[in-house]
């Protein structure tokens, strides 16, 4: 092969998978307004409160682990007790925290340590106590005290401890809405054709939003410069990306801060993986695989567009950085782990469609760009680009980028319209322009090392410190907690 | 069929971008851009004109987020003055004692009709008149039905009926249900079969809530796939009505194991201590739910002690559920000495969970067992007696 054929050999290739990459785009639109009109026509007129009063509903634990919150955590508590359902209970794994979480709680609770024998269903670190409120008002609340062993792990603990039907996985510090159990649970209710064996939702960034006694009392548009980015990705993300992906039942991801879960299940399959950092992904792949070898009938993991889950997003370039490769390294590590559904039949879509996506369009995407880069740069030099066709295709993607942008927004605007305001669309305008230029890159780059980290490193597990800044008062709730 | 236009409008500047002038009969269009154009290869001037839609499109989603934002805003405010004119006029009217006859005018409900002049604001009238209804009793909630039938809403509901939007038919079977309103039984049964679900859950709520239908029967000749949801909802329904009429027998022997689910579980809730006999025969059946609601339902009936021994022996037949609600059924057989040999069995034998419930039972039947027990060699059964002596003494 000579020097011109690998050239257009090389041109050919990326320009297939920009095609392939662009046809998915497409198509991810159409499927996610499919989806979320059939959604919103379906569920438009439900009255969740009714559910409240129903004979027959699952009931739920709700499994927060908590790692050095004493700042919030009383709140947090709070908020999760004023949630509407009928028959649920809320069990805070306390992971071996260093500061005062667990004696505030049991101060502000009325907490006292009680026997409680539990299955050892699930491996996990030794749990060192148990407690129970004496105040009947807090008669569901339970605290698993146990050494720190990470929050698969204290997951897993929560599980072994619980007895109900369903399990809620969800970070202590996220803000849910009041109704948020009754629509996480109607799917379990209302689809006669499919096993539901899990149940996601979409989570907001609650970053400059104003919070009152636990809830939501008005939404903004984040005013730090990387939050205002992740609102148009997660907007991205879960309104178009995921609800495609529900629509061709082949959603490979359930996010850690807030997804719903069938415990037997989840029991059957192992529990969480504790041996890896993406454990919300690798689950969910998991017990996909568990009702295609074992059980092998008809299922689904239902997504709820609502938004029900508010979660503060990171605000700073390092903690960005370290969260953006924590996925990467879970991304991969899940692809590594289930690799033999790659291509294979057996598992139908879930092994055809969504997990090759997985791999050649979430893994590998951020390698070949900047492979993409590389090559770009040394043409440039040898002075084989082409300035005219360099230019039409990098345009094309800019407009294509910033309507596909645009029209998430628009949808969000055309459904729940929580954003208000003038400023609010001239911002994101701007940001959507710069996300491109700024962003995009630096998304590449932390997968990038996340890559490095995975293959060349030995923390490969790791997870990171993460500093929150808190919903309210930033000066307060300053703190440092691991991801 | 907007995606269509917008599908041809994108073919059609496609081609009209990629030719000199476009004619069509007297109709001529020069494209300006032509000379921009027509040196490009065929795939640099398809990626071109991508990008011009694309921009195009932005363009026009912009406008739409605006429009949509002010809309909304505008709508709400509209809504609320609505409602706040409608409400005030209709509680003050209804509150005066006028209105008991049709004939009987009041200028406040007259004062409506130029008001009510489209269908939103129709809508919302009745809604307001639906929530009163609903929230009052006697006159008042009479009256409400005499203003229904003076402004004869009949005709807009039957047009909702056969609108093709979801919202309206729902609209319309829930005013036919408050209302009570008689004529409309042909729609239901058509939306009985709709295969929205939540339309043929408000469709079913409908036929519950007019008492002057069948009860429920309708549901063994019809063959649809009711799910957990409309189980919910039909016997939410029954029991908020307090309607003890339904035949539910007849459901419970029906081949659709979700009818039969429905009449079990009616069966238990308005204690048809009557049907326990027909309960009995569902124990074991080969749907899990069937079987499930036949024991829940039987263990709520079971008082005498040949209930319990035939609880006893079916238990290994039960589900996790079931079988835990035999176990705390057993503290009131009247034969405790079977009960407490039972109990002891599920302790040594069973499940966690089981063995768990068992010991809460035993604890208040013969706490010496209990206290046996907690000397176990089975450190599972130590550590849940410690739990249920810790919790109950």
């Amino acid at each position: 092969m000579n020097f011109v054929n690998l050239i257009d050999s090389v041109n050919s290739f990326f320009f297939i998978y920009a095609c392939l990459l662009f046809i998915i785009y497409v198509l991810t639109a159409i499927l996610s307004v499919q989806e979320l009109k059939k959604y919103i026509t379906k569920n438009r007129y439900v009255d969740y409160k009714s559910m409240l009063t129903f004979q027959k509903l699952p009931s739920i634990s709700i499994i927060a682990p908590a790692y050095n919150e004493e700042k919030t955590i009383i709140e947090n508590v709070k908020c999760l007790l004023a949630l509407q359902y009928q028959n649920f209970e809320i069990i805070i794994v306390n992971d071996g925290s260093k500061d005062h979480t667990l004696s505030k709680i049991i101060e502000s609770f009325d907490l006292i340590k009680v026997d409680i024998a539990y299955e050892s269903n699930l491996v996990c670190a030794p749990v060192k106590a148990i407690y129970k409120s004496t105040n009947p008002a807090y008669n569901h609340v339970m605290i698993v005290d146990k050494e720190n062993g990470g929050k698969a792990d204290a997951l897993n603990a929560g599980i072994n401890v619980s007895q109900n039907d369903l399990f809620l996985a969800l970070d202590v510090d996220c803000i849910i809405e009041p109704d948020a159990l009754l629509k996480m649970v109607k799917p379990f209710l209302d689809d006669s054709e499919h096993i539901v064996i899990a149940s996601g939702g979409v989570v907001r960034i609650a970053n400059s939003c104003e919070v009152r006694d636990g809830k939501i009392v008005k939404v903004n548009y984040a005013h730090n410069f990387w939050a205002k980015f992740q609102v148009l990705e997660y907007f991205r993300a879960f309104t178009m990306g995921r609800m495609a992906w529900s629509k061709l039942n082949g959603l490979l991801i359930i996010s850690g801060a807030f997804g719903l879960f069938d415990r037997k299940r989840v029991i059957n399959v192992g529990g969480y993986d504790k041996t890896t950092v993406g454990e919300d992904l690798e689950l969910v792949v998991r017990l996909r695989r568990y009702m295609h070898e074992v059980e092998k009938q008809k299922y689904r993991v239902a997504f709820i567009p609502d938004p029900l889950c508010w979660t503060e997003v990171p605000e700073t370039y390092k903690v960005l950085s370290k969260q953006r490769n924590r996925w990467t390294r879970g991304g991969i590590d899940t692809i590594f782990k289930h690799r033999r559904m790659l291509f294979n039949p057996k598992y139908g879509l879930i092994g055809l469609v969504s997990f090759p996506y997985w791999v050649f369009f979430e893994w590998l995407a951020p390698i070949l760009q900047f492979i993409g880069l590389f090559y770009l740069a040394t043409i440039t030099f040898l002075g084989l680009l082409n300035q005219q066709i360099f230019l039409t295709l990098l345009l094309f993607v800019f407009s294509f980028s910033v309507m596909y942008s645009l029209f998430a927004v628009f949808f969000e605007a055309y459904t729940y319209n929580k954003y208000q305001g003038a400023s609010y669309i001239f911002q994101v305008f701007i940001f959507i322009f710069l996300e491109m230029f700024i962003y995009q890159p630096l998304n590449m780059f932390f997968s990038l090392s996340g890559n490095f980290d995975f293959f060349f490193k030995k923390n490969k597990k790791g997870w990171g410190d993460m500093t929150r800044t808190g919903f309210t008062n930033k000066k307060e709730q300053n703190q440092t907690i691991k991801l | 069929m907007s995606s269509l236009i917008f599908f041809m409008l994108i073919v059609f500047g496609s081609y009209f971008f990629s030719v000199p002038r476009f004619r069509w009969g007297s109709i001529q269009l020069n494209n300006i851009y032509y000379r921009e154009t027509e040196d490009l290869p065929g795939w640099l001037y398809g990626a071109e004109y991508f990008i011009f839609t694309f921009l195009v499109i932005s363009i026009l989603l912009i406008i739409l987020v605006t429009f949509y934002k002010r809309n909304k805003r505008i709508r709400k405010k509209i809504r609320h003055k609505y409602e706040d004119y409608f409400a005030s006029g209709l509680v003050s009217y209804l509150y005066s004692g006028q209105g008991k006859n049709d004939g009987d005018k009041n200028p406040e409900i007259e004062g409506f009709k130029t008001a009510l002049k489209d269908d939103y604001a129709k809508r919302i009238f009745i809604n307001t008149l639906r929530r009163i209804r609903t929230q009052t009793l006697g006159d008042v909630r009479d009256k409400t039905l005499t203003i229904y039938n003076t402004y004869k809403f009949d005709y807009l509901i039957r047009a909702y009926l056969h609108s093709p939007y979801l919202r309206k038919k729902l609209f319309a079977l829930k005013v036919i249900s408050d209302f009570q309103l008689e004529g409309y039984e042909h729609y239901i049964f058509k939306l009985i079969k709709h295969k929205n679900n939540v339309l043929h859950s408000e469709a079913l709520v409908t036929l519950v809530k007019l008492k002057k239908l069948d009860n429920l029967q309708l549901l063994l000749h019809l063959k649809i796939n009711l799910t957990i949801w409309d189980i919910n909802v039909i016997i939410k329904t029954v029991l908020d009505l307090k309607r003890k009429d339904i035949n539910c027998l007849t459901l419970m022997e029906s081949n659709n194991t979700k009818v039969s689910v429905l009449g079990i579980m009616l069966a238990r809730l308005n204690l048809r201590q009557d049907l326990k006999m027909n309960i009995r025969q569902k124990i074991g059946n080969a749907d899990d739910l069937v079987n499930e609601e036949a024991y829940l339902a039987y263990v709520s009936f079971a008082g005498e002690e040949n209930d319990f021994d035939f609880l006893i022996d079916k238990f290994e037949l039960a589900t996790e559920k079931a079988k835990i609600s035999i176990i705390k059924a057993l503290a009131s057989n009247p034969n405790k000495t079977t009960s407490i040999q039972f109990l002891e069995l599920i302790v040594k034998n069973e499940t966690f969970i089981l063995k768990l419930e068992a010991l809460q039972v035993l604890l208040l039947l013969d706490l010496s067992a209990v206290v046996r027990f907690k000397r176990s060699e089975n450190i599972t059964i130590r550590n849940i007696c410690s739990q249920v002596l810790d919790f109950n003494l």
